[in-house]
């Protein structure tokens, strides 16, 4: 823990040193105390809270929507047939389709909206969680199958008892992925359509590129590092790995 | 249930190697009538069972005996209901066996418990008919206790070791109050030590509460030990070699020299079998070596290890 602390402050006063030495043009690239300010006053103002509220409700929204949708369709595609058969090959091609592609699209049917930028983040997330689940579903050892209908589950039942819980921990993995990809749409759409909605933090990150104010925008980025790192790292991580090691995954 | 109880009869001093004595009139708890399977194999379609015809009465303790691949397994899974037939039909009861169900519980050679549940939740799930939760609780605790476990009703199956956990699979299976219970290689991948204590532990549980048991295994003293009667099978294809009547007084231990005795006499029988397997296998790997491919060594023993029956 000490190293990679000691390496982060080093790097720091290594920068703010450069900047101060003129090493660089310091307009396109200001040093990190005055970041700090332009993010102490963002924060002051309200206005990078606001912004990092609306981007973080869009997230909710359209990774909730995606996180149930994508349960869903990754269960039915895992657990019929036919239905793998008809959407598998559908859902991997879209997979490799980047998310920020629906954009134009987005804005024909919905014009440029809070619900363009909400369809973009949805269909990120939305395959990576289908395919997820899916494939968490069909790599159940089909011992756990036998011994439920042994038992006579079967039905509701048995999702709800076995299915669902067997595949918990490739659930919980799609869900952590599904982030990922819904974060990065989301900063996708939200730069792109900087006219469209409220101020999220990507716009607010063009904004500052518009204003040629490049210390807010590395304070922007600041704070999309560190949403980034606790939802990745702390949060699903963390899960993640409780979850593995109640399944009895991983050695505690 | 308690109608079809018939006690281990002890009228026979000595073994009777081949026919039974005549059935009994009442219909017996499972039947296999001329029951036929065939696998699908690169080489072609070797029957997995071949025209096999069994009756077993109800409380009666029926081993099943033979080398890998003759079927026993395949045998079990058709009685479970997990596996159709491609031929024949399997009763109960006098009705046929369409789908696995409650009455007639499975022990698989893996525990199969469920990872995410508790020992004592993993019992409960085999009691979801007790709609009362404290009630359901308190059974499954005490088919815990029946086989010795209370302590770890709160544990995870990874935290227990092999033995506790097929010990926990028996919980479940006499949750479930089963007609017939199916005991499929229960033992084979414990440690010699812990499979001895659990063959005694089986024991004293069927003469205390007298299901029909029908109980797969390849170890012969094993079988001689726990079963009235031990049928021994034979590969390629799979089918009934020969029937014993273990007629030993109970409580029997695996450690008795009679046990042995007659272990010893069903071991000279299945000797054949298995050397004509192990004869085939050798030469199948030595095909496939002249083929450029490497043979696994460890299929000489054991060829269907790991996907007999799997992917049902």
């Amino acid at each position: 823990m000490v190293t990679p602390i000691a390496f982060f402050i080093l790097m720091l006063a290594l920068w703010e040193t450069g900047y101060r030495r003129e090493w660089w043009n310091s307009t396109l690239f200001p040093g990190p105390l005055e970041v700090w300010q332009a993010l102490a006053s963002g924060v002051k103002d309200g206005s990078l809270i606001l912004a990092t509220k609306i981007s973080l409700l869009r997230l909710l929204i359209a990774f909730g929507i995606a996180l149930m949708l994508g349960t869903l369709l990754g269960i039915l595609n895992g657990t019929v047939p036919a239905v793998r058969r008809a959407i598998g090959p559908l859902a991997l091609g879209l997979q490799t389709l980047p998310s920020i592609c629906w954009l134009p699209l987005a804005v024909v049917w919905f014009g440029a909206s809070e619900k363009a930028i909400l369809f973009v983040t949805l269909m990120g997330a939305l395959l990576a969680v289908t395919i997820a689940v899916s494939d968490g579903i069909r790599n159940i050892p089909p011992l756990y199958l036998r011994a439920a209908k042994m038992m006579g589950a079967s039905g509701p039942r048995l999702y709800k008892e076995v299915l669902i819980p067997a595949a918990f921990p490739a659930i919980i993995s799609g869900a952590k992925q599904g982030w990922a990809f819904a974060w990065r749409s989301l900063m996708a759409g939200e730069l792109l359509s900087v006219s469209s909605g409220a101020l999220g933090l990507g716009q607010t990150l063009m904004r500052g590129r518009d204003l040629n104010d490049m210390s807010q925008v590395l304070a922007v980025m600041t704070i999309l590092i560190a949403i980034g790192v606790v939802a990745d790292r702390l949060l699903f991580t963390q899960l993640e790995n409780r979850v593995r090691r109640r399944w009895g995954l991983a050695s505690p | 249930m308690g109608l079809f109880i018939t006690k281990p009869k002890n009228e026979f001093p000595e073994t009777r190697i081949g026919t039974l004595p005549a059935r009994p009139p009442i219909p017996a708890k499972i039947s296999l009538e001329n029951v036929s399977v065939r696998f699908d194999t690169r080489q072609g379609q070797p029957a997995a069972l071949e025209n096999v015809s069994l009756s077993i009465q109800a409380g009666e303790f029926v081993c099943l005996v033979g080398p890998s691949g003759c079927g026993k397994s395949t045998l079990l899974n058709i009685m479970a209901g997990l596996l159709a037939a491609d031929e024949g039909q399997a009763f109960k009861d006098g009705a046929p066996i369409t789908k696995a169900g409650p009455d007639r519980a499975v022990i698989f050679q893996e525990a199969a418990l469920f990872p995410w549940l508790t020992a004592v939740q993993n019992v409960e799930f085999a009691l979801k008919t007790v709609r009362n939760r404290k009630v359901r609780r308190e059974r499954a605790l005490e088919q815990l206790q029946m086989v010795h476990l209370s302590r770890f009703a709160h544990s995870y199956p990874h935290e227990l070791s092999g033995g506790m956990r097929q010990r926990v699979a028996i919980a479940r299976a006499l949750a479930l109050d089963p007609d017939v219970l199916l005991m499929d290689e229960p033992f084979a991948a414990l440690d010699a030590q812990t499979r001895d204590l659990l063959i005694e532990e089986v024991q004293r549980i069927w003469l205390e509460t007298r299901k029909t048991v029908v109980f797969v295994t390849h170890n012969v003293l094993e079988a001689v030990t726990l079963g009235d009667r031990v049928i021994c099978m034979g590969a390629r294809p799979g089918c009934i070699k020969q029937e014993l009547n273990i007629t030993l007084e109970r409580p029997r231990a695996v450690e008795d020299p009679d046990t042995a005795r007659f272990a010893q006499r069903i071991l000279a029988n299945l000797k054949d079998e298995i050397a004509k397997i192990v004869r085939e296998e050798s030469d199948y790997v030595e095909a496939e070596r002249a083929r450029g491919r490497d043979g696994d060594p460890n299929r000489v023993l054991y060829p269907n290890a790991g996907t007999m029956g799997d992917g049902i």
